[in-house]
C-alpha cells in the first residue's frame, strides 16, 4: 500500500466516523425516553417569581420592530417582572423613530416596562448593544429576542418554571426557523435549525459544552456580569459566552419544546444565507483561535468544542473530498477494498439524506404542518446544491479568516427575517470589556 | 405508522414488564436467571465442545474447507478468496473467522486451519445462549419454556451436529439472533436500534439466507417503535441494514463485476467474466421442484437426514410455528415467533439447491416456536405442577435424544482420523512443489505453512480445476499431465463428471493409489465412513527429482562415515559401497563419489582390484568377493570417468573388469559365465554357485569396451541363456511360475541347472531378496540397448503381472502388489512386501503392464515414504537396502540412471517410465 492508498485510506475512515459522529448528535434526541422528556417542557408553571430583562437589539428594523415590541411585551408574565430594552445604535434614526412611535403607543395604554437605549461609540454591533443593555438591567435574569422573533408568550412562565425548579442559573430555548417552503434551501436551512436545538443541543448540555444560540437564551444578570459580559470583537458572540460559561462549570439547560421554541426565518437569499453561514463559520473560527475552550475542565468537554468549533474546516474539506473521492472512482485504478472505502463517505452523504427526509416530516408534524408531496422531492434535489452551498459558506470563511478579513458583509434585511447581522467592524474593535459610554440615551415615558 | 408511533409511550412487544429480562440485567444483576444461563452455557460448553475437533470429521463438508481457504486468503492475501472470487456467498462470515484467527496467532493455534473454526464457532455459540434466552424471553416465554428453548437449541442432535462445523451460517446466525436481541432492547435506545439493523446487514453478508428472517424481524423493527424515537424507530434500523447490504453490490460494481455479462442465457455462469447478478441468478433460478414436489432436495433432506438427526425439533418446532402462526392473531409476540421460525422453513422448502446444513438457519427458531407453545401451556399449570412438567419435559427429551442414538457418535467417535492423518502424511511427505488436485477440506492446510510443514503453492480444489479458468487454463492448461497428485475421496469422480472436470478425470484415470486412509465406519449410520485416498499421477516430476534428492541425503546422513555406508549392525558391504558410487554417479555428486571410492580402495580392495566382501569393526571378516559389487563398482568407475573426464577412474575401472574376468568369470562348454565370487569360482566341487541377479550385461557392453581381450558379449549371451533357462526349470517343483531363482547351481562339467544346495539348507531357488534384482538389471539393460531378450524376459513376468491384479478375498479387492518371497512354483513365503521386491516388480511390469508398474511404483515406493530431519526414508529408517532399493526404484522409473558412457551429453532429458519402456535403440 503506497502512502497516497493509506492517506485516502485514513481521510476516509476519518470523514466517515465523523459523519456517522454527526448523524448521531442530530438523532441525539431520538436517542432514548430520557432524552425525550428532558428536552419538552414542564405540564406545569410555578408561580412567576424570577424577574426578567428582556434585551432587544436592533439595527435598521424598521420593518418589524414594532411588531417584536409588541410580542414581547405580550408575553404572558406580570409585567413589574419584566424589563424590556430596546438596544439602538444611535445613528440608526429610522428604527429608533419607530421604536419611539410604538412606545408612545404602549405608554398611551398604560404599558410602561419597554425603554430604548441607545449608544453611539464603536464598534457598532450586536454584543455592544447587549452589553449597554446588560449594564441597564434590573431583572434577575436577562434574556435577548432577536428583531423577527416570535417568541411563544409562556415563554417567560416556562423559563421561570425551570429556571426555579431545576436552579438551572442558564436556559437555552429552541429557536427554529418554519418557512421550510418558501425557498429551495429553506427546508434544509430549517432542518438545521431543528436538529441543531432540538437535538444536538441536549448532548453539548449533557457533556457540557454549549454554544449557545443567538436568542431565547436566559442568563442570571449577576453571572453574566462576573464573566464580563458579551465579546464586543467576536462575530458568534452567543457561542462564545456558551463556552466562557461552560468553561466555569455552569450548568445550560437547554429545552426544545416544539410549541414553545421562538419562531425565526429563514434567509431570504442565497447570497444573505451564504454571509450569515460565513459569519458564523468565521465566528466559530475565532472562537477557536481566541483558546477559550483549552480552558475547559474535561478532556470530552474539550474534544467536543474543538470539534464543534472546527465545524467549518471539517465542512470546507467535505465539500472537497467527494469531488476527489468520485475523481479517483473513474479515473484512478484503485484497489477495490480501498474504492469502497472511499465510498463510504459518500454513504454517510446518503444516511444524512434520508435523516433530513424523516426530519422534515418530524419538524411538520411537531409544529402542526402539512408538507405537499413535493415537498420530500424538493429536499432530495435541493440536498446536494445545499451542502454545496454550506461548503462554499465553508471555504470562504476559512478563506476570510486566513486574510484576516473579519469586516462585516453589508446585507440587505428585507422583513421579517433575522436581524443578527448586526454592522460590525471589528477591524478597529476595542478589548472585549464592557463599553459602558452611554450616548445619547433617550428615556421614553408614556 | 406515524400516529400510531406517537400515541404509543411504548411498544408493543418489549414492555416495562420485560424490563426484567434484559440480557443487560441478566449479565449484571442478580437472581435466578442468572444461575440459569451460567449452567445452560456450561452445558452448551460441554455439548458443544467435548470432542468437537474429531465429529463431525471435516472431510465429511467441502464448505469447512472452502471458508477456513477463504479466510486463509482474507488473512495473508488480503483477498477475498485464494482464487477467483464468484460472489456465491457473502464475505462477511469469512473475514470474522479471518480476524478470529488474526487475533489467535494464525490458522493453526489450536490445530488445523478447521480446528480453529470450530473453536470460533464453539464461542459464537455459546454467545447464542443467553442471546436465544434472553429472545425467548422477551418474546414472553416464561423462566422454563425460555430455559428449554436455550437447552434444546444446544443440545438437539441436529443442532449440535451441524453447529460444530465452521459455516459462515453460524456466523449470520450469531449476527441474526445479536440483532433480534438489540432490536428487543428493553430501553428503546434509537442506537440500538440503529446497530440492530447494521448487525442484520453484516448477517446477511454472512449468509444470504438471513433474507428469510427478514418478514420476521420487520414485524418487529414496526411492532418495537417506541414513541420518543419518532420515525427514525423503523428508518433506523432499516437504513444502516441497506447501507452495509449495499457494500457487496458496491463492492462487485467498483470491481466491475456487478451486472449481468449477457454471453449466457440468464440463470447460467459465464465461463470467462465473473458478475454477482450472474451468480444470483444462477443461484435462485436453479430448477428444484418448488414446496409441493415432495421429490425436491428439502423433502429429500427432511427424509433422509434431518428427520432422523431430531425428529422433534423439526416436526415439533414446525407445528409449534403453526400453532403461534394462530396465535398471533391476538398476540403479536406470537405473530413474530411464527414468522421468524415460517420464514427459514419456506426459504428452505421454496426449491432449487438446498444443502444438509442449510437447516441451521431455521433451528434457533423452531426452538423459540416450541417455547413459544410450551410457555402458554406451562402458563396454565399451579406453579408446583409447572416446574414437575418441565422436569419431566426435559428428562424425557434427554432421555429420546440418548435412547435415539444420535448423541452418543458427537462424543465418542473420531471420524476426522482420516483426513487428519492424510493430511499429515502428505505434509511430512510428498513434495511442496508438486501440482495437487485436493479436496476442499484440505486446501487451507495444504496451502498455508504450518502443521510441522511447508506450504504447497501449487494445491487447488477440483471445484476451481472444473470451473476457474485461471486454475484450468492457466495452471493446468487444461491437461492432465500437468497434475502431479490428487486427494479423493470414493465417489469423487462423479464430482468431476458432474462439473465436467476433465482435467481431474483425466488424471484420475493415468494415476495410481500411494495411499488410503480410512477412519473407522461411524456407528450409527449418521455418515459415510471416511476415506481419503493420495493418487500418484503416472509421469515422472517433481516427486521423483525431490524423492532422489532427499532420499540420497538420507542415506548420506544415516548410514555414512567418510565415505564407508554401514549398516545398523556396523558392518560395510563390498555391495553397499559399490550402490553408493553408482548413486553417486547418477547423482552426478563428485565429492561424495570421491569419498566413498577413497575409502573402499583404501578398506576393502584386495589385491587383485576387487573387493572383499564385508568389513566389521574395522576389520575384513569375509574376505571373498561379490561378483555383483564388482560389476558395480567397476561400472561407476568407468562411468564417473565419462561424466568428469576422469582418466583415473578409468584405469581403475579397467583394471577391475580385468580383475574380474580373471577371478569371477568361468568358461563352462565354451561359455563364459560369470559365477558368484572368487569362492564359486575356486571350488572343488562340481556345482558352480551362480547368483542370477549378479547379471549385469548393461555393465559388460561397457566392459568389453574397456576390455577387449576378453569376450564379455559371450558373457552376456550365457547369462541371458541361463536367466530364461533357470526361470522356466521346474527346479525340483512341479511346475515353474517363471521367476528367476535366487541362485542356481551349474553343472562345471555337463553346464546343466540345477537347484544350488547350501550349506544352511535354505531354499535357493526362490524368488526372495536376491532375485527380484534381476527384473531390475533387465530393465536397465532394456533401457540403455534395447537388447530384444531383455524385452522378452521381462514380458514373461506375468506371474507379478497376475498377483498385482489378484482379486483378494473380498472378491472386489486387488491385492495391488507382490509379495516378498515366492517359492520357484509361485507360492507366497512372506506376505509382506518390501522394496527390493517391490523395485524388481516395478521394473519387470513397466515393460509388461505400465498400469501395474505404476500402482506398485505409487502404492510401494512413493507411499512408504518417511520424512526426518535427516531426509527422506523409504520403510524402514534403519533398513539401508530397503533405502537404497527406494533410490533405484525411483531412478529407473523416472529414467535418471544414465547410461554416461554411451551418452556424454550429461544428465539426460526426463522421460517417464512409461514413455521409456520400449528402450534407447
Amino acid at each position: 500500500m503506497s502512502i497516497s492508498d493509506l492517506a485516502l485510506a485514513g481521510g476516509s475512515l476519518l470523514l466517515t466516523a465523523q459523519s456517522a459522529y454527526s448523524a448521531s448528535l442530530m438523532l441525539y434526541a431520538w436517542q432514548g425516553e430520557d432524552q425525550h422528556i428532558r428536552s419538552r417542557a414542564p405540564e406545569t408553571f410555578e408561580p412567576p417569581e424570577l424577574s426578567f430583562t428582556i434585551l432587544l437589539p436592533a439595527r435598521h428594523e424598521e420593518a418589524v420592530i414594532q411588531d417584536t415590541i409588541q410580542r414581547v411585551v405580550d408575553l404572558d408574565y406580570p409585567h413589574e417582572l419584566v424589563q424590556v430594552l430596546i438596544v439602538i445604535e444611535a445613528g440608526d434614526s429610522g428604527t429608533i423613530e419607530k421604536v419611539n412611535q410604538k412606545l408612545a403607543y404602549l405608554a398611551a395604554r398604560g404599558i410602561t416596562h419597554a425603554r430604548l437605549l441607545t449608544f453611539a461609540d464603536p464598534p457598532i454591533n450586536k454584543p455592544h448593544g447587549l452589553n449597554v443593555g446588560l449594564q441597564e438591567a434590573t431583572g434577575n435574569v436577562v434574556t435577548i429576542f432577536d428583531a423577527e422573533d416570535e417568541p411563544h408568550p409562556n415563554i417567560l412562565k416556562m423559563v421561570n418554571t425551570l429556571m426555579t425548579r431545576e436552579h438551572a442559573p442558564v436556559v437555552q430555548s429552541g429557536v427554529q426557523l418554519m418557512n421550510y417552503s418558501d425557498r429551495w434551501f429553506s427546508a434544509l436551512n430549517v432542518l438545521e435549525y431543528f436538529f441543531w436545538f432540538k437535538s444536538r443541543m441536549h448532548y453539548h448540555s449533557a457533556i457540557g459544552m454549549v454554544p449557545l444560540g443567538g436568542n431565547t437564551v436566559f442568563v442570571e444578570r449577576d453571572l453574566l456580569r462576573k464573566m464580563g459580559g458579551w465579546d464586543q470583537q467576536c462575530l458568534t458572540e452567543d457561542a462564545d459566552i456558551g463556552i466562557r460559561l461552560s468553561n466555569q462549570n455552569v450548568p445550560i439547560r437547554v429545552v426544545y419544546d416544539d410549541e414553545y421554541v421562538t419562531r425565526e426565518e429563514t434567509p431570504p437569499t442565497v447570497n444573505q444565507f451564504i454571509k450569515q453561514r460565513t459569519r458564523w463559520n468565521q465566528g466559530f473560527l475565532q472562537v477557536l483561535g481566541k483558546g477559550d475552550w483549552l480552558k475547559l475542565p474535561s478532556i470530552p468537554q474539550r474534544l467536543l468544542a474543538l470539534y464543534t468549533l472546527c465545524s467549518p474546516l471539517i465542512q470546507a474539506v467535505l465539500t472537497i473530498y467527494p469531488l476527489i473521492s468520485l475523481w479517483m472512482l473513474f479515473f484512478v485504478k484503485l484497489p477495490t477494498p480501498l474504492a469502497v472505502l472511499t465510498m463510504l463517505p459518500l454513504y454517510m452523504l446518503v444516511i444524512q439524506l434520508v435523516i433530513s427526509l424523516v426530519g422534515l416530516y418530524e419538524f411538520t408534524s411537531a409544529h402542526g404542518l402539512k408538507p405537499s408531496l413535493f415537498s420530500p422531492i424538493r429536499l432530495l434535489f435541493s440536498f446536494l446544491p445545499y451542502q454545496g452551498l454550506l461548503g462554499y459558506a465553508a471555504l470562504r470563511a476559512v478563506f476570510r479568516q486566513l486574510r484576516g478579513m473579519n469586516s462585516w458583509e453589508k446585507t440587505v434585511h428585507i422583513g421579517a427575517h433575522r436581524t443578527t447581522e448586526l454592522t460590525k467592524d471589528v477591524s478597529t474593535a476595542l478589548p472585549p470589556v464592557i463599553h459602558i459610554s452611554k450616548v445619547d440615551e433617550e428615556v421614553v415615558r408614556g | 405508522m406515524a400516529d400510531s408511533t406517537r400515541t404509543q409511550r411504548t411498544p408493543v412487544l418489549v414492555d416495562g414488564k420485560a424490563l426484567s429480562a434484559r440480557t443487560w440485567s441478566i449479565l449484571s444483576g442478580i437472581g435466578l436467571e442468572v444461575y440459569v444461563v451460567l449452567a445452560l452455557g456450561i452445558v452448551a460448553l460441554v455439548a458443544h465442545g467435548f470432542n468437537m475437533f474429531n465429529y463431525p470429521a471435516y472431510t465429511l463438508l467441502d464448505d469447512e474447507g472452502i471458508y477456513t481457504g477463504q479466510a486463509w486468503a482474507v488473512l495473508t492475501q488480503h483477498r477475498l478468496a485464494p482464487f477467483t472470487f464468484i460472489y456465491e456467498t457473502p464475505p462477511v462470515g469469512w473475514i470474522i473467522l479471518a480476524a478470529w484467527m488474526g487475533l489467535t496467532g494464525g490458522l493453526h493455534t489450536f490445530g488445523g486451519s478447521i480446528d480453529s473454526g470450530r473453536v470460533l464457532m464453539l464461542i459464537l455459540h455459546l454467545g447464542m445462549i443467553p442471546m436465544v434466552y434472553g429472545i425467548a424471553r422477551k418474546l414472553g416465554c416464561n423462566v422454563a419454556a425460555a430455559a428449554c428453548a436455550t437447552l434444546l437449541f444446544s443440545l438437539s442432535p441436529l443442532a449440535l451436529f451441524y453447529q460444530r462445523f465452521v459455516l459462515v451460517d453460524t456466523v449470520m446466525l450469531f449476527l441474526a439472533l445479536l440483532s433480534l436481541d438489540l432490536l428487543l432492547d428493553g430501553w428503546g435506545r434509537l442506537s440500538r436500534v440503529v446497530f440492530s439493523g447494521v448487525c442484520f446487514g453484516l448477517a446477511i453478508l454472512s449468509k444470504e439466507s438471513a433474507v428469510a428472517l427478514l418478514p420476521g424481524m420487520v414485524f418487529i423493527a414496526i411492532q418495537q417503535r417506541w414513541r420518543h424515537q419518532g420515525r427514525f424507530a423503523f428508518i433506523g434500523w432499516v437504513t444502516p441494514m441497506l447501507v452495509v447490504v449495499s457494500l457487496y453490490p458496491m463492492y462487485a460494481f467498483l470491481k466491475g463485476e456487478l451486472f449481468p455479462t449477457f454471453d449466457v442465457p440468464l440463470g447460467n455462469l459465464s465461463p470467462t467474466r465473473v458478475s454477482l447478478m450472474n451468480t444470483l441468478f444462477w443461484e435462485y433460478l436453479r430448477e428444484g421442484g418448488g414446496l409441493l414436489n415432495y421429490s425436491n432436495q428439502f423433502w429429500e433432506l427432511v427424509r433422509n437426514d434431518w428427520f432422523k438427526r431430531d425428529a422433534l425439533l423439526l416436526a415439533g418446532g414446525a407445528v409449534a410455528a403453526l400453532i403461534n402462526l394462530r396465535r398471533g392473531i391476538s398476540s403479536r409476540q406470537a405473530m413474530a415467533v411464527a414468522l421468524l421460525s415460517i420464514g427459514p422453513l419456506l426459504y428452505l422448502a421454496r426449491g432449487g439447491m438446498v444443502l444438509n446444513y442449510q437447516i441451521l438457519l431455521a433451528i434457533p427458531f423452531l426452538c423459540l416456536s416450541l417455547a413459544a407453545v410450551f410457555s402458554v401451556v406451562l402458563e396454565k399449570l399451579p406453579k408446583p405442577a409447572m416446574v414437575a412438567s418441565t422436569l419431566t419435559v426435559v428428562v424425557a427429551i434427554g432421555l429420546g435424544y440418548w435412547s435415539s442414538g444420535n448423541l452418543q457418535p458427537l462424543f465418542s467417535e473420531y471420524p476426522v482420523v482420516a483426513g487428519r492423518t492424510s493430511t499429515a502424511w502428505i505434509k511430512e511427505n510428498i513434495s511442496p512443489e508438486s501440482r495437487i488436485i485436493t479436496r476442499d477440506d484440505m486446501w487451507t492446510d495444504l496451502r498455508a505453512e504450518g502443521m510441522d510443514g511447508p506450504a504447497f503453492p501449487y494445491v487447488y480444489t477440483h471445484w476451481k480445476v472444473s470451473s476457474d479458468p485461471a486454475v484450468r487454463d492457466d495452471v493446468f492448461k487444461q491437461d492432465w499431465h500437468n497434475v502431479d497428485y490428487l486427494i479423493t475421496s470414493p465417489n469423487i469422480e462423479k464430482e468431476f463428471i458432474a462439473s465436467k472436470n476433465t482435467v481431474a478425470l483425466e488424471a484420475l484415470k493415468n494415476a495410481h493409489l500411494v495411499k488410503q486412509w480410512k477412519s473407522e465406519p461411524g456407528t450409527q449410520g449418521l455418515h459415510n465412513q471416511q476415506i481419503v485416498e493420495l493418487w500418484k499421477v503416472d509421469k515422472v516430476g517433481v516427486t521423483e527429482t525431490e524423492t532422489l534428492k532427499n532420499s540420497g541425503k538420507y542415506i548420506e546422513n544415516n548410514f555414512s562415515q567418510q565415505g564407508a555406508f554401514a549398516s545398523s549392525d556396523g558392518s560395510v558391504t563390498a555391495l553397499s559401497q559399490s550402490n553408493a558410487l553408482l548413486r553417486a554417479v547418477w547423482s552426478n555428486d563428485r565429492a561424495g563419489f570421491n569419498r566413498t571410492w577413497a575409502w573402499t580402495k583404501q578398506n576393502l580392495q584386495n589385491p587383485q582390484g576387487l573387493l572383499y566382501w564385508l568389513r566389521q569393526n574395522d576389520i575384513i571378516t569375509d574376505a571373498h568377493t561379490a561378483t555383483h559389487a564388482d560389476n558395480n563398482t567397476a561400472l561407476a568407475l568407468l562411468l564417473g570417468s565419462k561424466l568428469w573426464n576422469d582418466p583415473e577412474l578409468a584405469a581403475a575401472g579397467t583394471r577391475m573388469v580385468k580383475a574380474i574376468w580373471n577371478t569371477e568369470v568361468l568358461t563352462i562348454k565354451g561359455k563364459p559365465y560369470q559365477v558368484a565370487g572368487d569362492w564359486a569360482a575356486t571350488g572343488q566341487g562340481q556345482i558352480l554357485a551362480i547368483n542370477p541377479s549378479y547379471f549385469a550385461p548393461y555393465a559388460f557392453r561397457i566392459f568389453k569396451d574397456v576390455d577387449p581381450t576378453h569376450n564379455w558379449q559371450a558373457v552376456i549371451d550365457a547369462g541371458y541363456d541361463l536367466l530364461f533357462n533357470a526361470s522356466k526349470a521346474p527346479l525340483g517343483y512341479t511346475l515353474s511360475a517363471g521367476l528367476p531363482p535366487d541362485w542356481i547351481g551349474l553343472n562345471r562339467y555337463t553346464g546343466e541347472l540345477s537347484a544350488l544346495q547350501l550349506t544352511d539348507k535354505t531354499d535357493t531357488t526362490r524368488y526372495g531378496f536376491d532375485a527380484p534384482r534381476v527384473y531390475f538389471n533387465i530393465a536397465l539393460d532394456l533401457r540403455w540397448s534395447g537388447d530384444g531378450r531383455a524385452k522378452t524376459y521381462l514380458q514373461q513376468a506375468g506371474f507379478l503381472k497376475d498377483e498385482v491384479g489378484r482379486l483378494l478375498q473380498d472378491g472386489v479387492t486387488r491385492k495391488g502388489l507382490v509379495s516378498a518371497i515366492y517359492k520357484h512354483d509361485g507360492s507366497v513365503v512372506i506376505e509382506q512386501p518390501n522394496l527390493v521386491g517391490s523395485a524388481g516388480a516395478m521394473a519387470a511390469l513397466l515393460t509388461l503392464d505400465p498400469g501395474a508398474a505404476n500402482t506398485i511404483y505409487s502404492s510401494q515406493v512413493i507411499g512408504q515414504v518417511g520424512h526426518n530431519s535427516k531426509g527422506l526414508y523409504f520403510g524402514d529408517q534403519q533398513d539401508l537396502i530397503a533405502q537404497e532399493w527406494g533410490w533405484f526404484a525411483t531412478g529407473l522409473y523416472a529414467n535418471r540412471l544414465t547410461d554416461f558412457w554411451h551418452n556424454t551429453t550429461g544428465v539426460q532429458p526426463v522421460k517417464t517410465g512409461i514413455e521409456s519402456q520400449g528402450g534407447r535403440k
